[in-house]
């Protein structure tokens, strides 16, 4: 019984051996090859099936580009939207049990740093991929917001989401006599300013319009408003802008100055095309994603004109909200193919220059916009160059306090804010709330 | 139990259950209506009379999923998981019901106790015996667990306890009829109210399951119903009139399976009105 | 030897539930017992864990937030199970009569809002119920009752009133087909029997239809118990998911569901289960002890 074991697994080795020298031969093969000649790989050189998930379906329409880019690179891509946070659900659920599939998958705003935190995204830095070396093309937050601890570069986005404010240039007329943007941004570029315009609002309608569908609306930049993290030395450190915005959404609601929804609500969406609000808090994509598709359906379908009644002014903070990261995952098998699609969706010049013409949206690299951003006349708009504008305010953002947690906290300061505003709780009780709140999310951190 | 002389009382029955039937059907009805309506309109109000956007909601659906494929994937787990779950649950309940063997009771309280942990976490765990059984991306993991299904054995269980005699079983081991024909053409018919009200559920349950196939399946061919409805939504644009399009169409199905069950507890009140 | 145990009738139940209990072991109690083993850690990121025996329980037991999240659930739960069950009896027995007219399409008609997806049930709240543009405040309004708009979706005893009744409105058509199909293992002969004696619909209905329908009874009080307790979707739709106004609407499972997959921490949403898992355990057996099916 046992010689005859022995001999069974020794050539079981045996044959094992001869398979793993057959494997490193077909392996070593082609380096040897690219070596010799010092040819690098052509993008035609790639060849395989990467499967890509996301939650966005903009990813949809970029596969495509890709493919015919690497003619023989076949992505299988799946969308599975984060609606009740499926999305998270089946990544976490899929990469906790180290699985090889997905080979890349996306990541956003809210949750991407504890992707990064994980280490679920390959850190890419350094050879073979090399994405320090794109840094010089790149809006440099937007690679280096995905840095992990060990300071290596993670994921890349194709877009960069500096922030903007869009008004109604005939309640500008009515209210301040012009809808000239300069003039306009005058009175949105300051917080106080920007709460008088709304008493001039609603002195001039007679409180049946308002400046603001709801003070929720402003979060996104009160959020951005701070000079370090949330979470200092495991200490729980509340901004002042925070404290200065849960008054200032209470006078906003007692006087009238905002309509009362609560950004995302339908009610929120309704108000862009019935003319009750003068202003929206929006950034990059939520010009062409977000105001014109509610505010002008039908010219936004191509069945009407634009009536050029929007335009752009400058917030009265600068901000980035939002925004979508592709990484590749740690544990795929084919790094090599990932990378290439990461690499092509976050630096590509070629790619990046017909995705802005095509879509408006604003990209991340410096170069393409560069290029471009001289040519456009947002009709929307009235024939203002948003791009120019954005330009600008990409380099003005600053994510670098940014933290895992930042999503959970800012929406239960959100929650307290609601409750104050309603005069449903005092002041200082919403803040003792809200460091309860903290305490759910992280119950280690000292919130006193 | 109505009596015919009253027809005050009559009248205050049927208003009554006018009500009740306004406020089921209404907010049903909204939904479907709203699947002939604009993005943009769903959100700024309430409809009662259909709008003229079903070919645009349906070209929304045909651009961005493939409807119709999730249908059939979702026939395709919710069929087999019912036939599974209403003859194993009526053997189980049968066997709990009618016999008296050594720890029924606490048998009985696991098959109970497995219904009372929440299911959102269960599917982490389950995630990783699906890998280790080689069995993740297939609709095994989807339709063969639904052998035991406990709250149909439940169900059931009560039923056959309060419905079908012990002497009726006694009868046919006289009659010399093994234990498994007894089961298959004895109870089975006189559980069959039982059964169908039960299997109703469990179709309507696997039908509307979105978490369980959206975690555990990876190719999007694969895909069930639900799935493929939640995809319809758009990163910036909910797409409400495609989404309501995409529910009225998975709805379809469960309104016949409740009409034609309706019609097939009516036969099961007949024969219960026979048998006794 | 299996001659031998099955020469006793009874022990041949035994192969009746054991399809059962090898599906039940091949695929339920892997997952039960990970969830138990979770229950032991605490997340350092999304993937690493640390073991801190029982500090996740430690940490709920001393956090009024749990206790909270009890007393909403029990709340909602009373509010629309008392209602429910009366209404589904009623209908269930006003439905089996063969004299009503259209009772196939009551049947039918009445279970539809079991249909109706929670997603657009909040969708269709928030239009009805915003500040300023809600249908419900433009109606007070215009009748006088108010001469302001009231934030609903800030109002504690409003929202959970909101949840209950939308709760009843989804499940009154279920259990009531449950009743209907309970009702039809009682046998009409019965019903002629008492007719014969003389007694009147409403005796007939506590002396034979209530009794009988125990077992019934106790599947829908258990059932209830055991889903009832376990509600978080609706909450969740009507609150954005965040169990608000001051966690007025945060139920057991909704606090689970959180704590779970908004704020990753797996290992204290696993001991939520397991104390979820001991409540309805208990009141369960309360409720087999209360309805007796053998007397």
């Amino acid at each position: 019984m046992i010689s005859r074991k022995r001999v069974i697994s020794t050539a079981l080795l045996l044959s094992m051996a001869a398979f793993s020298l057959v494997g490193c031969k077909k392996a070593e093969a082609p380096k040897a090859a690219e070596a010799a000649d010092a040819k690098p790989m052509t993008r035609a050189d790639y060849t395989g099936d990467i499967v890509v998930w996301s939650f966005t379906d903009e990813l949809q329409d970029m596969m495509p580009v890709f493919e015919e880019a690497y003619p023989n690179v076949n992505v299988e891509f799946t969308v599975i939207p984060n609606q009740d946070e499926v999305y998270l659900n089946k990544i976490n659920t899929t990469l906790r049990s180290r699985s090889a599939t997905p080979d890349a998958f996306t990541g956003e705003a809210a949750y991407y740093k504890q992707f990064v935190d994980a280490g679920y995204w390959e850190p890419i830095s350094d050879a073979p991929y090399n994405a320090e070396e794109l840094m010089s093309d790149l809006i440099p937050y937007v690679p280096d917001s995905s840095r992990n601890a060990d300071g290596k570069i993670t994921a890349l986005s194709w877009q960069a989401t500096p922030g903007a404010l869009f008004y109604r240039r005939s309640i500008a007329k009515d209210v301040l006599g012009t809808d000239d943007p300069d003039t306009v941004s005058e009175w949105t570029s300051d917080l106080n300013k920007f709460y008088e315009l709304g008493e001039k609002v609603r002195e001039t309608y007679g409180g049946s319009k308002y400046l603001l569908a709801g003070y929720s609306d402003m979060s996104e930049f009160i959020f951005n408003l701070r000079d370090q993290p949330y979470i200092v030395n495991n200490k729980l450190v509340i901004p002042e802008g925070l404290l200065d915005y849960m008054r200032i959404a209470k006078d906003m609601r007692d006087n009238g100055i905002e309509s009362g929804t609560t950004t995302w609500q339908p009610p929120w969406f309704s108000s862009m095309a019935d003319a009750s609000v003068m202003c929206y808090i929006l950034p990059t994509w939520g010009l062409h994603y977000v105001l014109k598709p509610n505010a002008e359906p039908e010219a936004n379908e191509g069945k009407a004109e634009f009536t050029g009644d929007w335009a752009l002014a400058v917030p009265p903070a600068s901000y980035s909200w939002g925004g979508t990261w592709i990484g590749i995952n740690a544990m795929s098998q084919k790094k090599d193919l990932a990378w290439q699609i990461v690499k092509f969706l976050g630096s590509d010049p070629d790619f990046l220059e017909h995705w802005a013409k095509s879509t408006g949206d604003f990209v991340a690299n410096t170069k393409v916009i560069d290029k471009i951003k001289g040519d456009f006349a947002e009709p929307f708009l009235g024939g203002q160059n948003h791009y120019a504008y954005f330009a600008e305010e990409a380099d003005k953002v600053d994510v670098s306090h940014r933290g895992p947690w930042d999503f959970q906290i800012q929406n239960a300061w959100g929650d307290q804010v609601a409750l104050y505003a309603s005069g449903n709780k005092s002041f200082d009780n919403a803040v003792a709330d809200f460091k309860k709140a903290v305490k759910e999310i992280l119950p280690d951190v000292d919130v006193d | 139990m109505i009596s015919k002389k009253k027809p005050a009382m009559t009248v205050v029955m049927y208003a009554f259950l006018i009500i009740l039937f306004v406020i089921s059907i209404v907010p049903f009805y909204m939904m479907i209506i709203n699947s002939t309506r604009s993005n943009v309109e769903i959100s700024q109000g309430v409809y009662l009379l259909p709008g003229d956007q079903l070919k645009a909601n349906y070209d929304i659906i045909l651009k961005k999923v493939n409807i119709w494929r999730g249908f059939i994937s979702s026939i395709m787990i919710a069929l087999p998981a019912v036939a599974l779950s209403a003859f194993f649950s009526a053997l189980t309940a049968y066997g709990f019901a009618k016999f008296h063997f050594r720890f029924k009771e606490v048998l009985f309280w696991l098959v109970l106790g497995t219904m009372m942990i929440p299911q959102q976490l269960g599917l982490i765990g389950y995630y990783d015996l699906c890998v280790k059984l080689n069995l993740i991306d297939t609709y095994t993991p989807l339709i063969l667990p639904n052998i035991a299904n406990a709250s149909m054995v439940f169900f059931i269980r009560s039923y056959i306890e309060s419905s079908i005699p012990d002497s009726l079983i006694e009868a046919g081991l006289i009659d010399g009829a093994g234990e498994f024909f007894i089961f298959r053409r004895l109870i089975l018919p006189l559980a069959m109210p039982a059964i169908a009200t039960m299997s109703m559920f469990t179709f309507i349950y696997k039908w509307n399951d979105l978490i369980n196939p959206l975690v555990l399946l990876n190719s999007s061919e694969k895909f069930t119903l639900p799935v493929v409805i939640s995809n319809i939504r758009g990163l910036y644009e909910t797409n409400f009139g495609a989404i309501y399009l995409g529910v009225t169409i998975s709805v379809v199905p469960i309104i016949i399976v409740v009409v034609i069950f309706s019609k097939s507890l009516i036969k099961g009140l007949v024969v219960g009105a026979v048998k006794g | 030897m299996a001659r031998g145990l099955f020469r006793n009738r009874d022990n041949k139940g035994y192969l009746f539930i054991l399809p059962y209990f090898l599906a039940m072991l091949t695929f339920q109690i892997y997952p039960i017992f990970y969830t138990f083993y979770l229950s032991f850690f605490k997340p350092l990121n999304l993937i690493e864990n640390e073991f801190i025996g029982f500090g996740n329980y430690a940490r709920l037991l001393q956090n009024p937030l749990f206790y909270t999240a009890i007393g909403n659930t029990w709340f909602i739960w009373l509010m629309n199970y008392i209602p429910q069950i009366v209404f589904a009896l009623l209908l269930a027995v006003i439905l089996t009569n063969p004299r009503i007219r259209g009772r196939e399409l009551f049947r039918t008609v009445y279970f539809l809002p079991n249909l109706v997806t929670a997603a657009s049930i909040g969708v269709l709240f928030a239009v009805l119920l915003d500040f300023r543009s809600g249908a419900l405040n433009h109606i007070l309004i215009d009748i006088g009752v108010f001469t302001q708009p009231y934030e609903w979706i800030q109002d504690k005893m409003a929202m959970r009133i909101a949840v209950s009744l939308i709760q009843w409105w989804q499940w009154f058509g279920y259990t009531m087909i449950i009743f209907m199909a309970g009702l039809s293992a009682i046998s009409d002969e019965l019903y002629e029997a008492a007719h014969i004696d003389g007694a009147s619909s409403i005796q007939a209905f506590f002396r034979i239809t209530l009794p009988l329908l125990k077992p019934t009874m106790l599947y829908v009080m258990v059932t209830s118990l055991i889903g009832g307790l376990q509600i978080f979707d609706i909450p969740r739709v009507l609150t954005n998911g965040r169990g608000g106004p001051d966690n007025a609407l945060t139920t057991m499972v909704l606090y689970l569901y959180n704590q779970a997959f908004k704020n990753f921490n797996l290992g204290y949403a696993s001991a939520l289960a397991y104390a979820l898992f001991i409540m309805i355990l208990v009141f369960s057996a309360i409720s087999f002890k209360l309805i007796r099916t053998r007397d």
